[in-house]
């Protein structure tokens, strides 16, 4: 019966403009990944109107209606693993930065205003703003954005004088 | 029977048209479907409207009270007023309606291609002859009631032609039987047809895009089995005597030759279920049975702390995995890899994530201690060394964020290594740091390689799961049709 409904062709058209728009989304700058998210969601609801009128639906999937829901309903969402990517850019971002704030003898106190020196190449990815600076916990700390982290932050400790490894283990 | 369904046809021919008019609301409703059309048009076309709707009703109570006295013009009329209410026609060209209290309609909407029908017992009053209206959809209406007293009507006026002679009436089971049968053909066919217009609409395909291509396309099959890193991870368990490659080699045809059966993708066979066993399977118990621990998460403890705490049981765990470890070891050392499977939901992974944490934990046990050190700090690089050809050359989702992980985890070793020995001692690290944060390449950041297999991993799935009716197997088929 499923056949029935499946285009062949058509479905692997569709996919092939899914994947266009995922790939645009995945190779993108993650600063842009709203704009760049804007052409999946495109494809998803105009394919699948799920706000739309019953009778607009039933028009959309007159067609190749098992197509359709293969391509846009049964086809995982990648994001988490593209947000993990970034995030983990923006932990070394952190160690860089870190790195840098400790050839340079940065007073903690001083840190904000070093990381808006380096916020080109060593900012927030998705944001490109400076990341943000904890000065009771003297910590670096960035907040990821995908789900597959055991925490809510991420965070690297910046203690020049004190003894690092000591307030870590705090 | 026939003289009482006329008189009930007469009466609601005079009783249709009136109702709006006892009701002061229905008149008021009545009147508003005229005004429905009102912006813009001409007092001539007003009047016209007007006349068209009185015109109707008054034909409609004039034929009534006709058939009602059973007039010969009474049939006549009367068909004519039913032929009135058969159409209803909606566009913005031209919109014709003419509906009283009841019928039963089908309907279809050129707009969305939705086919349908309502029905209305009282209430459902709406007159209308508009050219050039406002805009609305396009849609069709045909009045079934009205057919089917028009059918009854006719009928009547053939019994009236001279020397018409009645054939005789069959017996009432044969005409309860034949009526249903008629009932039942006529749902079948309200259903059928919709269905068949669908199934018809949906046998037509579309040509390949480039798109489709370009996604679709077979990944190519590059590295030589000897060289393939990803090949000697599923092979990474095999007994001390085997080759890993040759074991990883021996899983994979099991697989290959699974998929490549026709029909839905079957379960694993005895052979394949015996190569998925590990023969060398990762110690992770002493000899007494208790659960040693090898993995540390960062994020909830101070692993170097850890590390020197559990050292005793990481040594044991080291001895107890003396091959595999040194297989692992050989593993990092390997340039080449690519997933070679056929991309499938079914497709087996390769699995070194004990192997993996082991041998992290070893690192973060060999860090705290400045005479291990070094040679830690060279088995973290090839680690992550590893990971970045992994994470440039794998087309796998599981790869390539195993890969991430890892780059992601020797990040916190070396963010604790850090904090050890501060300012002062991070010239001692500069290789090790130019390693573990080197900028991930273009390759690594590449995700059209993993969307690929993925587009691919799903048509196979597609393929696996929806069976072809016999005209798309006819058409979709290459070589060796139906002969499976």
């Amino acid at each position: 019966m499923i056949a029935q409904l499946y285009a062949p062709q058509a479905t692997r058209n569709l996919a092939g403009q899914f994947w266009d728009a995922e790939l645009a989304l995945f190779d993108g700058d993650p600063r842009e990944m709203a704009a760049l998210g804007g052409p999946v969601e495109y494809i998803i609801d105009s394919n699948m109107p799920l706000n739309a009128t019953g009778t607009e639906m039933m028009r959309r999937m007159s067609y190749n209606v098992a197509g359709k829901m293969l391509v846009v309903v049964a086809t995982p969402s990648y994001n988490d693993y593209l947000t993990f990517q970034h995030d983990s850019e923006a932990l070394r971002r952190m160690l860089l930065l870190k790195i840098e704030a400790l050839k340079e003898r940065v007073e903690p106190q001083k840190m904000p205003a070093f990381f808006v020196r380096q916020r080109g190449a060593l900012g927030d990815p998705y944001t490109g703003e400076p990341f943000a600076w904890d000065e009771a916990s003297k910590e670096i700390r960035f907040v990821p954005k995908s789900k597959k982290w055991s925490k809510n932050v991420l965070a690297t400790v910046y203690a020049p004088s004190a003894d690092a490894a000591r307030k870590r283990t705090k | 029977m026939k003289g009482l369904l006329q008189k009930l046809i007469a009466c609601s021919e005079i009783v249709q048209p009136l109702v709006p008019f006892l009701f002061t609301g229905d008149a008021i409703q009545a009147f508003t479907a005229l005004s429905r059309f009102e912006g813009g048009t001409l007092p001539a076309a007003r009047i016209l409207q007007l006349a068209f709707y009185i015109g109707v009703c008054v034909l409609s109570v004039v034929a009534g009270v006709q058939l009602l006295r059973a007039r010969p013009s009474g049939l006549r009329l009367s068909i004519l007023v039913q032929a009135l209410q058969v159409p209803v026609i909606n566009s913005t060209a031209f919109s014709y309606v003419v509906k009283f209290i009841c019928g039963v309609w089908v309907f279809c909407r050129f707009d969305t291609g939705f086919v349908g029908f309502h029905a209305s017992l009282i209430d459902n009053i709406e007159f209308a002859l508009i050219f050039h209206g406002e805009p609305v959809a396009p849609e069709l209406e045909i009045n079934l009631l009205a057919v089917a007293i028009i059918v009854c009507l006719l009928r009547a006026l053939r019994r009236q032609r001279p020397g018409y002679v009645e054939k005789p009436k069959p017996p009432l089971p044969r005409r309860l039987w034949r009526f249903a049968w008629r009932a039942t053909l006529v749902l079948l066919a309200l259903v059928s047809f919709p269905l068949l217009a669908l199934w018809i609409y949906n046998r037509t395909d579309e040509k390949p895009t480039a798109a489709a291509e370009r996604w679709f396309a077979p990944l190519p099959h590059q590295v030589p089995d000897a060289e393939n890193a990803w090949l000697y991870m599923l092979g990474l368990h095999a007994v001390s005597e085997e080759n890993p490659i040759a074991f990883g080699s021996k899983r994979l045809a099991a697989y290959e030759e699974r998929i490549a059966r026709p029909g839905p993708i079957q379960d694993p066979d005895p052979t394949e279920k015996a190569l998925d066993a590990d023969p060398l399977p990762f110690v992770q118990k002493d000899e007494s049975g208790h659960d040693l621990p090898y993995t540390c998460d960062s994020d909830k403890e101070d692993c170097v702390a850890w590390a020197a705490k559990n050292a005793e049981q990481l040594a044991e765990l080291e001895r107890a995995n003396t091959l595999l470890m040194q297989r692992y070891d050989t593993l990092l050392g390997m340039t080449r890899f690519e997933d070679s499977s056929t991309p499938s939901i079914a497709e087996p992974l390769p699995g070194v994530t004990h192997e993996a944490a082991l041998y992290r934990s070893l690192v973060w046990r060999d860090i705290a201690d400045p005479a291990r050190r070094p040679a830690a700090l060279q088995r973290m690089v090839r680690a992550v060394e590893f990971a970045q050809r992994q994470g440039a050359n794998a087309t796998s989702l599981q790869m390539k964020i195993f890969s991430e992980r890892t780059r992601e985890r020797y990040m916190r070793v070396l963010d604790a290594l850090i904090d050890r020995v501060g300012e002062r001692g991070l010239d001692g690290l500069h290789d090790t740091i130019d390693v573990v944060l080197r900028e991930p390449t273009a390759a690594q950041r590449e995700w059209e390689p993993t969307l690929h297999r993925e587009a691919l991993r799903l048509a196979t799935a597609t393929a696996e799961t929806i069976f072809p009716g016999p005209l798309d197997a006819w058409r979709y088929c290459t070589k060796a049709c139906f002969t499976n």
